[in-house]
């Protein structure tokens, strides 16, 4: 139960904390199929991961036409959503994400001064 | 410890919060493309209308028909390039049953395609009739749709008709590539078959010539156009050869270590009378060290006389042309890179590597059009000339002139304006001294005849040498050409029995006991091969100097008649003066043995040799 509790905390201190530059991104991408919203999404998020976590990040795409039961079972409602699932805690960004400062909030990459 | 849990629960509760508000936000703002809704049986997508506009794009603009067919196998939706296909406007064609596009004779089968396709998939080839009443050729691939579409069959339709196209097209050019491939072997054939006549034509009009004292004007006019004409015979059939040889690839190389300048004089004293007649000026820059190839020597010679003819044939009378030979020190495009970024040192050694001589064949010509120059080394290429300068050819010339520069390790181009003469630039690599000695032919015991170059068109000349008399066995299937290859050698003073066919020739060798075997080698029965074998084999005849005279030129040709025993290889038609020779080099090796030589024959012999 300790080694639980001091995760918990762990995870707590960071998420105040910020986000360490060497920690490894896990992303989904939720998007349908070739529609322009899914395209830039992909783009944007792309560019994003390639610029702020080269070499350590994973970036899965998902079309829901094709795997509609995996949206299901991560809880995705709409799409276009990217999941991030690493690092903690859990994340969904769901709609417009080809806003960059949105899409950095949400992946707690806060700009750079 | 609990304080810390319950921070941290709240913290994940917000987040949570946060997502479910952005969601609502992102909804309400039409950010999003689909909804993902649970359903009893798994997961349903709801797709909004931006995402949906790329597929039916895709399935519009696509170039296949696409469609939808209900249960009864109607349309419940068609793409418009399926309306375009069979002529009929898009809003008719919903709810109307497929089949009606189907030709009668193949409805059977698309009914069972159908089947197929609700069964899970299927596909197969049919026609759609277009309403103007053309049949066009189909593929149709069906896919069973989920129960809840709105329709039970996908159904793909791609036209065939460019696909059968281009198959016609494939087996059209296959067919001409057969053609072609038989045209080649007609020519191959040809040009042997119009050698065997040639030959004992050949010979008689040797013997006219050795008799020429004795004839009257009429005949010396006659014996003159056929000799002329003669040549201008031999010239076409030597070229008919060489296309075949072209076209198979069968051009081979004798190369050895010779001197550019002997090549360049010997191809000039072989035009020189055309350019005399053409009242030419000829300029022949030679530089003044010797330049070593590793060439073969008729071969590179036909390659400038070919470069001289056409100069000469191509220039109005009067006109000028100019031969130069140079040393060029210009290295091949990838060791130039190289070299620039090397010291000196590399540099010049490279270029040493790499000198290479220049050959060029300028005229004042009439140049050759623009049109023409791209075609200028291809095959049958001639340009328009004039009727009162028609020489006849078969436009072979510069394919073989870049065919044997190519062979040769080197490069020939063109520079031409019309009527502003032409300029044809040769570069072959030299070798240097060194390299030379490893690579120059070995033994030189067996005099090689050249294929026939431009020199056998040259008119027949009176024998040069003379020789002794010899007893000489001809043997050959063509009663012609082994006859008057008899009279010819007889009327040289030589005693002549023939033969024509391999076992009267094995007969003969024995009984007559000649100094030398002239053997054709296509012999009925047994072939020449077989009696020079034959011959090898018999003690007392191993003296016998065997010649083959064949029409097969080749190398391995060569090699099996060497192996069989024979001493020489003449290609047909031979001129007699390359015999004539053999026969001098065999008159001075032999000493002769009785019966001693006639005192007719001798007279005969100073007759014909003595001009």
């Amino acid at each position: 139960m300790k080694n639980t509790d001091s995760d918990t905390t762990a995870a707590f201190e960071k998420l105040v904390a910020g986000t360490p530059s060497d920690e490894h991104y896990v992303l989904r991408l939720y998007v349908t199929g070739m529609s322009p919203r899914s395209t830039e999404a992909f783009a944007s998020i792309k560019a994003i991961c390639d610029e702020r976590l080269q070499g350590r990040y994973e970036l899965e795409v998902i079309d829901i036409y094709q795997h509609p039961q995996l949206a299901i079972d991560e809880q995705i409602i709409a799409v276009p959503t990217l999941v991030k699932k690493l690092p903690a805690p859990l994340r969904r960004l769901v709609g417009d994400l080809s806003n960059q400062d949105r899409v950095l909030l949400g992946l707690d990459l806060r700009r750079k001064p | 410890m609990t304080d810390t849990n319950d921070q941290t629960e709240i913290a994940t509760l917000r987040l949570r919060l946060e997502e479910a508000e952005e969601t609502i936000r992102a909804i309400r703002s039409g950010a999003v493309d689909a909804f993902v809704v649970e359903v009893p049986n798994g997961a349903r997508v709801y797709t909004l209308e931006t995402a949906d506009r790329p597929y039916r794009l895709l399935v519009e603009e696509m170039q296949q028909g696409a469609l939808t067919l209900s249960d009864n196998g109607s349309i419940a939706y068609c793409n418009r390039r399926f309306a375009d296909l069979v002529g009929r406007p898009l809003e008719r064609l919903m709810g109307v049953a497929f089949r009606v596009f189907i030709p009668l004779d193949a409805r059977t089968d698309y009914e069972s395609l159908l089947q197929q396709g609700r069964a899970g998939g299927s596909q197969g080839e049919t026609h759609v009739l277009h309403a103007d009443g053309t049949l066009i050729p189909v593929f149709l691939t069906l896919n069973a749709l989920p129960p809840d579409c709105g329709a039970a069959v996908g159904l793909l339709v791609t036209n065939l008709t460019t696909q059968r196209h281009h198959e016609k097209l494939d087996a059209l050019l296959g067919t001409l590539k057969e053609s072609d491939v038989r045209k080649n072997e007609f020519l191959a054939m040809l040009s042997h078959e119009l050698r065997s006549p040639l030959a004992p034509i050949t010979n008689a009009l040797q013997l006219l010539v050795l008799e020429q004292a004795n004839e009257n004007p009429t005949q010396q006019q006659a014996r003159g156009i056929i000799e002329r004409q003669m040549g201008h015979l031999q010239h076409l059939i030597d070229d008919l050869l060489e296309v075949s040889r072209i076209t198979t690839g069968r051009v081979q190389l004798h190369q050895e270590r010779l001197v550019v300048s002997d090549i360049v004089r010997g191809a000039v004293e072989t035009v020189r009378p055309l350019i005399e007649e053409l009242r030419h000026e000829l300029t022949v820059l030679l530089p003044s060290e010797p330049i070593w190839l590793y060439a073969d020597a008729a071969r590179l010679e036909q390659v400038l006389v070919n470069l001289l003819t056409n100069a000469a044939k191509y220039t109005d009378d009067g006109g000028h042309i100019w031969l130069t030979v140079e040393l060029e020190g210009v290295a091949p495009v990838a060791t130039f890179a190289r070299t620039w970024a090397s010291p000196p040192e590399t540099h010049v050694l490279a270029n040493v590597a790499t000198k290479s001589v220049v050959i060029r064949v300028r005229d004042t010509g009439v140049g050759i059009t623009p049109e023409l120059l791209p075609h200028i080394f291809d095959l049958f290429t001639q340009a328009e000339r004039s009727l009162d300068r028609s020489q006849g050819g078969l436009g072979i010339g510069l394919a073989l002139v870049q065919r044997l520069t190519e062979l040769h390790g080197g490069t020939v181009e063109v520079h031409s304006e019309c009527r502003h003469g032409s300029e044809f630039v040769v570069r072959l690599p030299i070798v240097s001294g060194t390299a030379l000695a490893a690579g120059s032919s070995p033994g030189t015991s067996t005099p090689r005849q050249s294929t026939p170059p431009a020199a056998s068109a040259v008119p027949l000349k009176t024998p040069v040498a003379s020789a002794p008399p010899l007893r000489i066995l001809v043997v050959d299937d063509n009663v012609d050409t082994a006859e008057t290859m008899g009279m010819l050698l007889h009327a040289t003073g030589h005693e002549v029995r023939t033969a024509h066919d391999g076992l009267a020739a094995l007969e003969a060798a024995l009984d007559y006991r000649p100094n030398v075997a002239v053997l054709d080698i296509g012999l009925p029965g047994l072939n020449g091969y077989e009696v020079a074998k034959r011959i090898r084999q018999e003690p007392t005849l191993k003296h016998i100097v065997l010649v083959a005279l064949t029409g097969y030129g080749q190398e391995l040709d060569r090699e099996t008649s060497l192996e069989a025993g024979f001493d020489h290889h003449l290609v047909k038609p031979a001129r007699f003066a390359q015999l004539q020779q053999i026969l001098a080099s065999v008159s001075e090796m032999v000493v002769r043995p009785p019966p001693p030589i006639h005192p007719s024959q001798l007279q005969s012999q100073r007759k014909g040799v003595a001009p």
